[in-house]
């Protein structure tokens, strides 16, 4: 009966919509018969309870975050004490506003939001940054394409390259709705095997195809995505190294099969009955939907006292932030680690107890201490990498780099994507954008690429034009107004004396050549490549 | 004009690049003298059959056997060895091939079979193996040739890296420098961006390089990365590609008319060409790949097909090779990752068959003109000398003089040996 098995944690109201909607077309008729008041009712306690926890919601996240931001300071410095390494002080304002932009809105700030920002007198003026980035546009935008690629990683390869489109539409529209996290993964588990006629773009359908909606694929997908558990060695053999058996694989696989009599393991005859990964006893729905076995599925995925969900999407903002994740490597998450398990498992109980605010965890860690820490100083003395005793350097997605590039050219930072954009940002692809090395043709590309020479030319960018027309400029203001727009920073001293006497005393046709061979200077330089 | 060559060392000064800025007519000379040269580095060329070749009906037959279908063979220069009709050039060069029919594996799945075919291992999440390409770059790496040590040609879209086309954790520098692609055209066949854009004068272009050169060390005194290292090695070889001694190896304009007809006007045969080009400048290794080759239908049309081409491109080479005495100093490795069924199913096709296949060798470090293991007379089983992927990769690197024991760090920072120890260097292939 479908009372009998737990109710997704905070899931939803919209996975109960579904349910309504999908209902009359899909299930039999006696389930129809005998089902049918039970689940309106249940629903309804559904949608009342859940409700009312979402008007509490407001007014716990703020604090849920604060404590977990402290608790990440105590953790990082205990193991500094240990390591006796001397943290690096805090950013200045410069470093820290292109930093969070690029990690939260997806790319660095313009002239006028880093003019606001040094400006701003506040002393809270962080946290109202973080707010304000939170709650904008590109928040939506930037963590559409980071949660599509931690779940979809198989969309940045080309075969499977047109789901990303889709999905991100989907995305960007539930992170700006404020959806929980557990409701997104619900969705995407239990959408329909047939296309559905929604009128609105995008569908979380496309974690179905990107898992060619076989049992087999969708389980591993499921399960590094969701819960970063590895299981792709036990599809065809024991684990070699968690404790995962073939029989656990193939069981999980069963769920995403038509019916609750199990599924054939590849390559024998024996047939795997749904079971959950150790062992966990659940009642697969009565009806003949395709959907069954994924919803109750999905159900236990998203509990709370699921030893991985929370662990795993926490683990992976933190791999976002930090460049690695506090344990590594991601999906394989039940490899026993003496580093790292406590500060994770308080970010997730975090997490878990903001009912999956997917912004809690984000909002922890950008205002701890430890994320606002200049990444420069000196080198040489003892530094244990993975301290966390400095911000780590990390390289920039292609989507990072194409938006900072229209943003530093004075341009609406994600224009109309045409398909020389898409070819970019492609070339950027790789797993862990954040840990990516440079190769020569994504160097040419910046060198010699039509997009990049457009970018530079004073007809295509604003930037370059105000800064070699502007008649309120003197040749210092009109390089400075350069450096601003790409590296989010005033001039230093040596640059103001070096840079203005080999441009401020050229002719003006001069001058506006000079000026945009240094914006391509700027665009190429590692101070721009990298978040720092 | 050409960067003035003064000017271009000023500009590798200021990017640390000056020790590795090639000379004058540096290329011409070293292609003249080196191919003479006994302590030449060698070079290998891989010739990837992608989507698993027939390997049965191109290099060990079975007519007769109900399982050879209707392949037929031709006699070559050796006596008693015996391939495919549609192979006629190469067996004509039959003394200069060694071919290998017990290769035993057991990867049937083509991402997992190419991965384990590259790379000795089969796919792991927590070590990411460098395939041979990069492995061979490392080790054969020239200085200052202006290029990158591993060009992958023709390159298949999709997975490449989960196949193996990848550096793994040696890092970008020994990643591919990926030209054109399986399914693309010939025009695809270039360096994208090498040239600079139109109506950007040299000088301009150096005047950029020279305010980046100064803005990255700047940044460098207080900043200190992995992922800085990696941007400035790829500008520094950018830099040296972009110098027309270098984008000349790409540029097959150069090459005669009938030379060009006679590699076959496709993307392999043309692949082939850019190859010894390629290792003519002293690039440790090169790849071309030609798709097309999992025939789960009407395999013998396709086969003939695709061994027409392959028997241009591969017998072109030789030839070419030959005549500027590179062959000797060159390997050149025929294969795919694994081969097929040898019972011909319903639809006139193979399936994926890893136990028991070929695959050739021609070149530099290997004794040729022979044949090494046997199939059973059905063509399902290895009868003798059953080869390893790992044994396969430990006598490539003999034979182009790599110590394949010798170890790596992964990054993890756990030694990782080049190939794994249990690998045994097949002898009488290269002693």
């Amino acid at each position: 009966m479908v009372g009998d098995f737990v109710h997704p944690k905070g899931a939803s109201r919209k996975v109960k919509i579904e349910l309504v909607r999908a209902m009359p077309l899909d299930m039999p008729r006696h389930f129809r018969r005998v089902d049918w008041p039970a689940i309106n009712v249940w629903m309804l306690v559904l949608i009342l309870f859940s409700q009312t926890i979402g008007q509490a919601e407001e007014d716990r996240s703020g604090p849920i975050a604060k404590r977990l931001a402290a608790r990440i300071d105590e953790d990082l410095e205990a193991r500094l004490r240990v390591l006796k390494i001397k943290p690096s002080p805090p950013a200045g304002d410069a470093e820290f506003l292109r930093r969070i932009y690029l990690d939260l809105a997806g790319r660095i700030p313009t002239i006028t939001e880093a003019r606001a920002y040094f400006d701003a007198p506040e002393v809270d003026k962080r946290e109202r940054l973080v707010d304000h980035l939170l709650n904008g546009p590109d928040y939506a935008w930037n963590f559409a394409t980071f949660w599509r690629k931690v779940w979809l990683p198989q969309t940045e390869d080309p075969a499977f390259e047109g789901q990303a489109t889709s999905f991100e539409a989907w995305l960007r529209y539930e992170l700006a709705q404020g959806t929980s996290y557990d409701r997104m993964i619900v969705d995407q588990v239990t959408a329909s095997f047939r296309p559905s006629a929604s009128p609105r773009a995008g569908s979380p359908r496309s974690f179905l195809l990107a898992g060619q909606l076989r049992p087999e694929t969708l389980a591993a997908n499921t399960a590094r995505a969701f819960l970063g558990l590895n299981l792709d060695c036990a599809q065809c053999h024991d684990h070699p190294f968690a404790s995962w058996t073939r029989d656990d694989f193939w069981q999980l696989a069963a769920f995403f099969g038509p019916t609750p009599d199990g599924i054939r393991i590849e390559g024998t005859e024996r047939v795997a009955p749904p079971r959950l990964l150790g062992g966990a006893s659940v009642t697969w729905p009565r009806g003949e939907n395709d959907w069954n076995g994924r919803f109750a599925l999905a159900s236990w995925i998203v509990r709370e006292d699921n030893p991985y969900f929370a662990r795993n999407a926490v683990n992976r903002l933190w791999a976002h932030f930090f460049g690695l994740g506090l344990k590594e490597p991601l999906d394989d998450l039940d490899t026993p680690d003496e580093m790292g398990d406590s500060l994770l498992d308080d970010l997730a109980s975090g997490f878990a107890a903001s009912r999956f605010d997917p912004k809690v965890p984000i909002r922890a860690i950008v205002l701890s201490q430890a994320y606002g820490r200049t990444s420069g100083g000196s080198f040489g003395d003892n530094q244990a990498s993975d301290s966390l005793s400095r911000m780590p350097i990390r390289s920039l997605s292609g989507e990072q780099i194409y938006t900072s590039l229209r943003t530093a050219a004075g341009l609406s930072p994600r224009g109309p994507i045409e398909e020389k954009d898409g070819k970019f940002i492609a070339l950027f692809r790789t797993g862990r954008p954040n840990l990516a090395d440079r190769t020569v043709p994504q160097t040419l590309a910046l060198f010699n690429g039509s997009l990049i020479n457009e970018l530079v030319h004073p007809d295509e960018s604003p930037t370059v034009r105000m800064a070699s027309e502007a008649p309120f400029l003197d040749g210092a203001g009109r390089i400075e107004m350069l450096f601003l727009a790409t590296l989010t920073r005033p001039l230093n001293v040596e640059e103001r004396e070096n840079l203005t006497s080999q441009i401020a005393t050229a002719s003006a046709e001069e001058q506006a050549r000079k000026l945009g061979n240094l914006f391509w200077a700027l665009l190429n330089s590692q101070e721009f490549q990298t978040n720092h | 004009m050409n960067l003035q060559r003064r000017e271009l060392l000023r500009l590798g000064v200021s990017l640390g690049v000056g020790s590795l800025l090639p000379s004058s007519g540096w290329f011409r000379t070293l292609a003249a003298q080196a191919a003479d040269h006994p302590e030449r580095k060698r070079s290998c060329i891989l010739l990837w059959l992608n989507g698993g070749p027939s390997t049965i009906d191109l290099w060990d037959l079975k007519p007769g056997h109900d399982n050879g279908g209707p392949s037929r063979e031709i006699v070559t220069t050796v006596p008693g060895l015996r391939i495919s009709e549609h192979l006629p050039t190469l067996a004509q060069h039959a003394s200069e091939l060694a071919i290998i029919r017990s290769m035993s594996t057991k990867e049937g799945d083509h991402t997992r079979a190419s991965y384990l075919a590259r790379t000795g291992n089969v796919p792991r999440s927590d070590v990411h193996y460098p395939g041979v390409g990069a492995l061979v770059a490392k080790e054969l790496a020239r200085q200052g040739s202006g290029l990158p040590g591993y060009v992958s040609i023709a390159r298949p879209r999709a997975q490449a890296e989960s196949m193996g086309y990848t550096a793994g954790f040696l890092g970008p520098k020994f990643s591919p420098l990926s030209v054109g692609s399986e399914d693309g055209s010939l025009t695809d066949l270039e360096v994208p961006n090498l040239a600079r854009p139109k109506g950007l004068s040299e000088p301009e272009f150096a005047e950029r390089l020279g305010l980046l050169g100064e803005l990255d060390r700047r940044f460098a005194t207080t900043r200190k990365a992995e992922v800085m290292t990696a941007q400035r090695e790829a500008v520094d070889l950018a830099v040296q590609m972009m110098h027309p001694d270098s984008a000349r190896a790409f540029d097959l304009s150069e090459e005669p008319n009938t030379l060009r007809d006679r590699y076959g006007r496709n993307v392999f045969g043309q692949g082939c060409l850019m190859a010894r080009r390629l290792v003519e400048r002293g690039v440790p290794f090169v790849e071309v790949t030609l798709g097309g080759w999992d025939t789960h239908n009407e395999n013998f049309p396709a086969v003939a097909r695709l061994s027409r081409t392959l028997d241009a491109g591969f017998g072109t080479l030789l030839d070419d090779l030959n005549r500027l005495g590179l062959l000797k100093s060159t390997l050149i490795v025929c294969m795919g990752e694994f081969g097929r069924t040898p019972r011909i199913n319903a639809r006139g096709g193979r399936d994926h068959w890893p136990g028991a296949w070929s695959l050739a060798l021609a070149g530099a470090g290997i004794n040729p003109g022979q044949v090494v293991g046997r199939t059973s007379p059905d063509g399902t089983k290895v009868e003798e000398r059953p080869i390893t992927a790992p044994d396969f990769l430990a006598t490539i690197c003999k034979a182009l003089g790599i110590d394949h024991t010798k170890q790596n760090v992964s990054e993890s920072g756990r030694p990782i040996r080049i190939v794994d120890k249990s690998a045994e260097v097949i002898e009488e292939i290269a002693s």
